[in-house]
C-alpha cells in the first residue's frame, strides 16, 4: 500500500551547546572524542547520529506508555522483534526495523525520520581532563590510577528530517494507523527534540535547541544542513539568508533562545525569529493541519 | 625593453640564445651524423630560455629582488612553443612532447606550482612578450602548452623505450650546448688529429728502428675501429696506443681504474702523442682534476679554469678518466642525459677490467648496455679477462666481436714458487741482497707487522712501508719514491712492504716479489710489478706466493671473497717454475666462470647491485644523492690527531683562505682569483687527510676541524707516523682496509 | 542529447566498498550503482532504466567512526556462544565496528538516461523528491543544491580544460588510454602514474543458478579516480552546455 498523502517533509536544523558528549576509541588511557577535520584542516568534534537517535528513543518513552519494569536484565531491541509493529511502537515507525525470519528474506523498513551527525561549530583545541581515583584509593591505602579524557565544550548543529507522508504506513504488514495517531507521534518527536538531553560520564548534557530553523515543506531537501555556522559567538546570518529561496522562505521558521549569541539583535531582525517554545508550537500546528487536511 | 638571461657578466636572453646557436653550429659541423633531429635541437636552443622574461625572474636578476614564489623559467618557456605551428611544419605529437620535455627539464627542478599559479604567470608573460624582440622569432604567441605535450610528467624508459632514448639525446645535447654557451667555451672540439699524431709517432720510431710497425694487437684494433671489441693483451703490448688507434679521429674516452694510472697515461698522451695544443685535445677527469691541472701547468701557459671547464663539460676530443666519472649515468639521476647523449657519439676504451670491484662491474655492464643502445661504441682492453664479464655482456644482449687474445709467448717474465705457509719474514730477510724486493700483503695491519719485524728484528736498512693508511701528503711522497726505485734503470735497491695499493697500473719493476695470496686475479696484477717488461734470465724464482698453508691469508673473509680465495688456492697448489702469459690468461678464463662464481658472495653483490640500480626509477635521484651512493660510503676522510697538532698553523691558514668571502667591490677577475685560491687551499688541506674505514673511525673521533657551517673534517685519535701510517691502539681483528677489489 | 546535472552536498558519508566489513571502507566518490539506485528509488522505477552517469566531486577529509553493529544471518537460531542478543528463537550478534566517513562532500553528477523521454520525470523526482534523498547509506542525507536539464554534446576541445582544483572524478579508463585525459603529476618523485584504478559496479542482472539460487551479476566499469585532471586540446569529449566535462559511463 502506498501513501495517498501528498509528499510533505518536516526538516529542522538545530544548534545546541554541549560538552564532550561522544567518545570514540581511546589511545592508551586517554579517552578521545570523535573528531573530524574540515574547513582549513582544523579538528572538530562530533556526536554521532546513533548517539542522538539513542537519546531520542529513550526519551520518547517518557511521553508514551508506562515505564518498563525495572531491572529486567534482558534488554529488548524492538527493531528486531517479530511481533513488534509500527502500530505499537513509534520508535520503529520512525527509525525502521530489520527482522530475522526463517524461509523469507526477512522484513525491513527504512527510516522515515533521519538525523545527521551533530558537528561542532567551534574547533577542538586539544584540552584534556585529568582524572584519578584518589578518593577510593586512599580508603584502601592503595596507589591511585590516573586517566585523561579529551574535553570540548562547543556549539553543535544537527538536522532532523521526517517524511510525514510515510509515517504510520507499513507495506510489509499492510498497516496504516489513523492520521490523528500519526500527528500525535510526530508532535511527540518534536517535543522530545525540544527537551533533549544526554547522560554521559555522570553528567547530564543539555541538547535543547538554542537556535533552530526549519518547517514543514513540499520540497524534501534539508537545505539548512550546512549553512549554520557560529564564528566568534556570532551566528552567521548571511549564509542562512543565502538559501532562503522564495519557495521555502514562506514555510520557514526560526527559533532563538536569546542571550547566547552576541548578535542576537541582528539574528532577530534579519530572520524574524520567534522564541523556541513558539517555534515548536507553530511546527506542531502545521503537522496537525497537514494530517487533518488529508 | 632589455631582458637579461645572465647577470655576471650581463647577457640578454637574445645574446645568450645566439651563443647557443653558435655552439649548435659547432656541434653540427663537428659531428653531422649525430643521431639527433637537428631541427628539433635548433628549436630547443631558440626557445629554452624565453621563459626568463617573466617579471619575477627579471626583478631578481636585474634588481636582486625576490618576488614570492617563482615558477621555473623552463616551464614558462613552453608557453612560447606554438604547438599548432609546429604541427603545420610536420612535427608529430611525439616530437613535440620530446621537445617540450627537453625544455621543461633543462634545469631539473622540483615542480611545485599548480594550474592556477601557472595560468596567472602565463597571463602576465603576455605583457612581456609584447615588448620582446628577437629576429629569430617572427611571431610570438604565448599560450599554456597542452597537457598532451607536458603536464609535470616524465618520459620513462619502461613506458616507451624509443621515446625515452630520443628524449635523452635531445635533452642531453641541449644541456651540453647550454652549459657551453653559459661557460663561454666550445661545446665540442673536433678530433681531427689523433690518427695523424699516431702516425707521426710511428714515423719517428721508424727513424730509430726501420722495422717498426703496429703490432698484432694494434693492427687488430685499427682494423675493427667501427666495432665493439674485447681484446686480452699482456702487459707491455702497447695497449694505450692500441686504444687510441681504435678511437681514431672520433670523440673518445679512456677509462682506467686508478687516478695514478690516469695521471700517467694522460701525461703520455698529452706530451708524447698529441704534443701540440694538448689543452684543446686531451683532458683528464677524476676527483682531483683541478689540482692536477694546477700542478701540471705553468702559470700563464694555459687558462686552467677554462681547461678545467672544458674537461668537466666533456667538450674535449679525448678524456682520460675514472669509470665513475662517466658511468654514473646508469643511475639515471636528474641531469644524466648530457652524459649519455655525449656517449652516443663517442668511443669508450675500458682498460684493466679485472681491477674493478663488483659494484663497479655492475655499473660497467649497465653502462655499456645504455651506451650501445644509443649508438656509442666500446672496446675492452685488459691483461686478463674473467669469463664472467663476457657472460654478463651477453646476458644484456650487448653486441661485440668475439674476444681476441694477444700474447708474446717467447717472453717469459715470471717463475713462481708457491709456499704453503703464512707469510714468513725470515724468508724475506734471506732474499735481500742489495736488490729490489717488493712485498705485498693483503691488509694494512699485516704490512705493518712485516715492516716492524724487518726493521726491529732484522735491522735491515732501506725498508719502506706503503699502504692506504697514510695522509695524502705522505702518500704522494711514497708513491714518487717507489716509482723512482721501481724504475728498471734506477741503481737504487731496497725493500718495499705494501698492500694492493700498488697492484694497479703503477709502473714499477722489482727484482723479487713476495706476496700473500689474495686471489688469482690479484696475484697476476701483483706479478706485473716484478719483471714488468723483461724476460726472466736466471734459473730459480722471482716470485714467491704464500698461500696461508692450512689456514687463510690475512683479510680473507673481510675484503677478499672466501670462496674465490679457496678456489685460487686449489688452482695454484704445487705450482712451481716458469709461467707463460698465455697460461695466466687461461687460468683466469677457466677460474672466473659464471658457473664457478655463481654461489660466491662476490657474484651476489654484483647481481644485487645491478638489480638495485635497475630498480631505481628514472629521474628519481638528484645528482648529489647519486654521488653519495657512488662514493665508497664505508670510508671516511679524517686527520690524525698528531698531524692536526703538528700542522695547526697551516691548517688554520688554509681554512682562512677557503672561507674567504667575495665582496661586492671585486672585479670578475679578482673573484676568479679568489675562487682558484680556494680550490688550492682546499687541496692543500686535503693533503693532511687519510681515508680510513668507517667502522675503525667511528669510536675514535675526538674532535673536528670546522671549515664552515656545513663542512668539517673529523680528527682521529690514533698513532701516526710517517714511517708506519695510521695505527690503532686497541687490539682488534684484521683491518679491513681493502675494498673487495678483485677485478 | 540531454542530461540532468545535479549538484549536491553531504557532511559525513560512506559509499561502501563491497566486501569491507570490520572497517567499512568508502569509495572516494559514489559509485555509479549508488547514483543509479538513488534515481530509481526517487522515481519509483520498478525495473532498470539504462542510463549513463558522470561522477565528479571532492571531499575534505576522512574519519573513522566507531559505531555499534548488530549482525545476523537471516533465520539463524540463537546460539549463546556467538550471539549477544536473543530475539524470540533467533540470535543476533552485537559488537563494535568502524566506518570510514568522508567529510564535507561536494558532488556534481550528470545523469543521461538512454530513453530521453525520462528526462522530465527524473528531473522532477529530484526537484520534488518523494522522500528526503540520501546517497550512500540510508542515513546519509544529501542537500540538493541544483537540478538542471542540460544539453550534452561531443565536442573537439580548442584548448586544454582543467578540472577545478581539488575536484576529482571517475574517468573511464578508455579516455586515459586514448590520452584524451591526462593526469597531471604523473612522474613526480618517481611515480609513474597517478590516480587509483577501480572496477566500479554499475548495474546488475539477476542470474538464476537453479535450486532457487539467484545471484546478482554486476556489470563493472574500469575507471581511474584522480584529481588534477586535464582534458587535452583536440580531443573529442562530452561537454555540457556550460562547458563542464562529462565523464559518462
Amino acid at each position: 500500500m502506498t501513501s495517498n498523502l501528498k509528499p510533505k517533509g518536516l526538516s529542522l536544523t538545530i544548534i545546541f551547546e554541549a560538552e564532550s558528549a561522544n567518545y570514540g576509541e581511546s589511545v592508551g588511557n586517554v579517552a578521545s572524542l570523535k573528531k573530524l577535520a574540515r574547513g582549513k584542516g582544523e579538528q572538530y568534534t562530533y556526536i554521532s547520529r546513533q548517539a542522538i537517535r539513542h537519546n531520542i528513543v529513550e526519551q520518547l518513552g517518557e511521553f508514551v506508555a508506562p515505564v518498563k519494569a525495572e531491572g529486567s536484565g534482558d534488554k529488548k531491541v524492538i527493531q528486531f522483534q517479530a511481533d513488534a509493529t509500527i502500530k505499537d511502537y513509534p520508535e520503529i515507525d520512525f527509525f525502521g526495523y530489520l527482522k530475522t525470519e526463517k524461509g523469507t528474506g526477512g522484513k525491513k523498513r527504512s527510516a522515515k525520520v533521519r538525523l545527521s551527525n551533530a558537528i561542532s561549530l567551534e574547533t577542538f583545541k586539544g584540552d584534556l581532563d585529568f582524572l584519578t581515583n584518589k578518593g577510593l584509593a586512599d580508603r584502601i591505602k592503595e596507589n591511585m590510577n590516573i586517566a585523561q579524557a579529551e574535553v570540548h565544550k562547543s556549539y553543535y548543529r544537527y538536522t532532523l528530517t521526517a517524511d510525514l507522508d510515510q509515517i504510520g504506513i507499513d507495506e510489509e504488514y499492510d498497516i496504516e494507523i489513523p492520521n490523528e495517531e500519526k500527528a500525535r507521534r510526530v508532535k511527540l518527536l518534536l517535543n522530545t527534540v525540544s527537551m533533549l538531553y544526554r547522560d554521559i560520564r555522570g553528567r547530564r548534557e543539555d541538547l535543547k535547541p538554542i537556535f533552530a530553523i526549519g518547517g514543514v515543506y513540499n520540497i524534501k531537501n534539508p537545505v539548512f544542513q550546512n549553512v549554520l555556522d557560529v564564528n566568534d559567538n556570532r551566528l552567521v546570518v548571511e549564509q542562512i539568508k543565502g538559501v532562503l529561496y522564495d519557495n521555502i522562505k514562506d514555510d520557514t521558521l526560526c527559533g532563538l533562545v536569546e542571550g547566547k549569541f552576541i548578535n542576537d539583535r541582528e539574528v532577530k531582525s534579519e530572520l524574524s525569529t520567534v522564541s523556541m517554545p513558539e517555534l515548536f508550537k507553530v511546527l506542531k500546528t502545521r503537522v496537525n493541519t497537514y494530517y487533518e487536511s488529508n | 625593453m632589455e631582458y637579461l638571461a645572465k647577470s655576471e657578466p650581463k647577457e640578454t636572453i637574445q645574446e645568450h640564445t645566439e651563443n647557443l646557436i653558435k655552439n649548435y653550429t659547432l656541434l653540427k659541423t663537428a659531428y653531422p651524423n649525430l643521431n639527433v633531429n637537428w631541427d628539433m635541437l635548433f628549436k630547443a636552443c631558440v626557445y629554452h630560455d624565453l621563459g626568463k622574461m617573466n617579471f619575477k625572474f627579471q626583478e631578481k636578476i636585474q634588481r636582486g629582488k625576490r618576488e614570492g614564489k617563482e615558477i621555473h623559467h623552463g616551464i614558462l618557456s613552453l608557453a612560447f612553443l606554438g604547438t599548432k605551428e609546429l604541427r603545420k611544419q610536420g612535427y608529430t605529437d611525439r616530437q613535440i612532447k620530446i621537445l617540450a620535455h627537453s625544455i621543461a627539464y633543462h634545469h631539473d627542478r622540483d615542480l611545485d606550482y599548480d594550474f592556477e599559479e601557472l595560468a596567472e604567470e602565463i597571463e602576465s608573460l603576455k605583457t612581456e612578450a609584447g615588448k620582446f624582440n628577437y629576429q629569430r622569432l617572427d611571431v610570438i604567441n604565448v599560450k599554456k602548452i597542452s597537457a598532451k605535450y607536458f603536464s609535470k610528467n616524465r618520459i620513462y624508459m619502461t613506458e616507451d623505450t624509443a621515446l625515452f632514448f630520443e628524449y635523452v639525446l635531445l635533452k642531453g645535447l641541449l644541456n651540453r650546448i647550454d652549459y657551453a654557451a653559459s661557460a663561454h667555451i666550445d661545446v665540442e672540439i673536433k678530433n681531427n688529429f689523433l690518427l695523424s699524431s699516431l702516425n707521426t709517432m710511428m714515423e719517428e720510431w721508424k727513424m730509430s728502428n726501420p722495422v717498426s710497425t703496429w703490432n698484432e694487437l694494434q693492427s687488430f684494433m685499427l682494423k675493427n675501429s667501427e666495432k665493439n671489441v674485447v681484446a686480452i693483451a699482456e702487459t707491455g703490448m702497447g695497449k694505450t696506443e692500441a686504444g687510441l688507434l681504435w678511437i681514431g679521429d672520433n670523440k673518445g674516452f679512456f677509462t682506467l681504474p686508478l687516478k695514478t694510472a690516469i695521471n700517467s697515461i694522460y701525461s703520455r698522451i698529452a706530451t708524447k702523442i698529441v704534443a701540440q695544443d694538448y689543452q684543446e685535445r686531451v683532458g683528464l677527469l677524476h676527483s682531483d682534476t683541478y689540482s692536477e691541472y694546477i700542478a701540471r701547468t705553468q702559470p700563464n701557459e694555459v687558462d686552467v679554469d677554462e681547461y678545467f671547464s672544458k674537461t668537466k663539460q666533456l667538450s674535449l676530443p679525448l678524456t682520460v678518466c675514472t669509470l665513475d666519472q662517466i658511468f654514473d649515468f646508469v643511475y639515471r639521476y636528474r641531469g644524466f642525459e648530457s652524459k649519455l647523449a655525449t656517449l652516443s657519439y663517442s668511443k669508450v676504451v675500458i682498460d684493466e677490467v679485472q681491477m674493478y670491484s663488483p659494484d663497479l662491474v655492475a655499473y660497467l655492464i649497465l653502462g655499456l648496455y645504455f651506451i650501445t643502445k644509443v649508438g656509442g661504441k666500446f672496446a675492452i682492453l685488459t691483461a686478463t679477462l674473467p669469463s664472467l664479464i663476457l657472460d654478463l655482456l651477453r646476458e644484456e644482449n650487448i653486441d661485440f666481436l668475439p674476444p681476441q687474445t694477444f700474447t708474446n709467448d717467447n717472453r717469459v717474465r715470471h717463475s713462481i714458487k708457491v709456499i704453503e705457509e703464512k707469510l714468513d719474514v725470515n724468508f724475506i730477510s734471506n732474499l735481500y741482497d742489495n736488490n729490489k724486493i717488493l712485498i705485498i700483503c693483503n691488509t694494512v695491519k699485516e704490512s705493518q707487522r712485516v715492516y716492524s719485524e724487518l726493521v726491529d728484528n732484522w735491522h735491515l736498512q732501506n725498508v719502506n712501508l706503503f699502504h692506504s693508511g697514510f695522509i695524502k701528503k705522505h702518500r704522494k711522497e711514497k708513491e714518487e719514491k717507489i716509482i723512482r726505485m721501481g724504475d728498471r734503470n734506477s741503481p737504487e735497491s731496497g725493500i718495499w712492504v705494501t698492500t694492493q695499493i700498488v697492484e694497479a697500473s703503477l709502473d714499477i719493476d722489482f727484482d723479487i716479489l713476495v706476496t700473500e695470496l689474495s686471489d688469482i686475479n690479484g696475484l697476476f696484477q701483483r706479478l706485473g710489478r716484478c719483471y714488468r717488461g723483461r724476460n726472466i734470465d736466471f734459473e730459480g724464482y722471482n716470485c714467491f706466493v704464500f698461500d696461508g698453508g692450512s689456514g687463510d691469508c690475512t683479510g680473507v673473509g673481510h675484503v677478499i671473497d672466501k670462496d674465490i680465495f679457496r678456489m685460487s688456492k686449489r688452482v695454484l697448489k704445487g705450482m712451481e717454475g716458469k709461467l707463460k702469459e698465455s697460461e695466466k690468461m687461461d687460468i683466469v678464463k677457466n677460474l672466473y666462470t659464471t658457473d664457478n662464481l655463481r654461489n660466491t658472495e662476490y657474484y651476489k653483490m654484483l647481481k644485487n647491485n645491478m638489480e638495485y640500480v635497475r630498480s631505481i626509477e628514472d629521474y628519481e635521484m638528484k645528482k648529489d644523492e647519486m654521488r653519495k651512493r657512488f662514493r665508497n660510503i664505508n670510508a671516511i676522510d679524517v686527520i690524525p690527531k698528531i698531524i692536526a697538532e703538528t700542522y695547526a698553523d697551516e691548517i688554520e691558514d688554509y681554512i682562512i683562505r677557503i672561507t674567504k668571502t667575495y665582496s661586492k667591490e671585486m672585479s670578475i677577475e679578482e673573484k676568479r682569483k679568489v675562487k682558484k685560491d680556494k680550490v688550492i687551499a682546499r687541496n692543500l688541506l686535503r693533503e693532511f687527510t687519510v681515508s680510513v674505514p668507517y667502522h675503525r673511525a667511528k669510536d675514535r673521533i675526538v674532535d673536528q676541524i670546522d671549515i664552515n657551517e656545513f663542512n668539517f673534517i673529523p680528527i682521529l685519535n690514533c698513532n701516526y707516523s710517517k714511517e708506519r701510517g695510521v695505527e690503532y691502539t686497541k687490539e682488534q681483528e684484521a683491518n679491513g682496509e681493502l675494498v673487495d677489489n678483485f677485478f | 542529447m540531454k542530461a540532468i546535472r545535479v549538484k549536491l552536498s553531504q557532511d559525513l558519508v560512506n559509499y561502501k566498498k563491497p566486501a569491507s566489513f570490520q572497517l567499512k571502507e568508502t569509495y572516494p566518490l559514489p559509485p555509479y550503482s549508488t547514483v543509479i539506485g538513488m534515481v530509481h528509488n526517487l522515481c519509483g522505477f520498478e525495473s532498470y532504466k539504462e542510463m549513463n552517469i558522470s561522477v565528479q566531486g571532492k571531499h575534505f577529509s576522512k574519519v573513522n567512526d566507531l559505531y555499534t553493529r548488530y549482525e545476523f544471518k537471516n533465520g539463524m537460531a540463537y546460539d549463546s556462544t556467538r550471539h549477544q542478543l536473543k530475539v524470540d528463537k533467533y540470535g543476533i550478534s552485537k559488537g563494535i565496528s568502524t566506518a570510514e566517513l568522508l567529510v564535507d562532500v561536494e558532488l556534481v553528477l550528470h545523469i543521461i538516461p538512454k530513453d530521453q523521454e525520462l528526462i522530465e520525470e527524473i528531473s522532477g523526482a529530484l526537484l520534488f523528491p518523494k522522500e528526503y534523498p540520501s546517497l550512500g547509506r540510508r542515513e546519509d542525507l544529501c542537500v540538493i543544491n541544483e537540478v538542471k536539464v542540460v544539453e550534452v554534446m561531443e565536442k573537439e576541445l580548442e584548448e586544454d580544460v582543467e578540472l577545478h582544483k581539488n575536484m576529482a572524478a571517475y574517468i573511464p579508463s578508455a579516455l586515459i588510454k586514448k590520452e584524451s585525459v591526462i593526469l597531471e603529476g604523473a612522474g613526480i618523485g618517481g611515480i609513474v602514474s597517478s590516480g587509483t584504478r577501480y572496477k566500479i559496479n554499475k548495474n546488475y542482472i539477476i542470474k538464476n543458478y537453479g535450486k532457487n539460487k539467484c545471484f546478482r551479476e554486476w556489470q563493472r566499469i574500469d575507471v581511474v579516480y584522480s584529481s588534477k585532471i586535464i582534458v587535452v586540446e583536440e580531443s573529442t569529449v562530452l561537454v555540457d552546455e556550460d562547458g563542464n566535462i562529462v565523464f559518462a559511463a
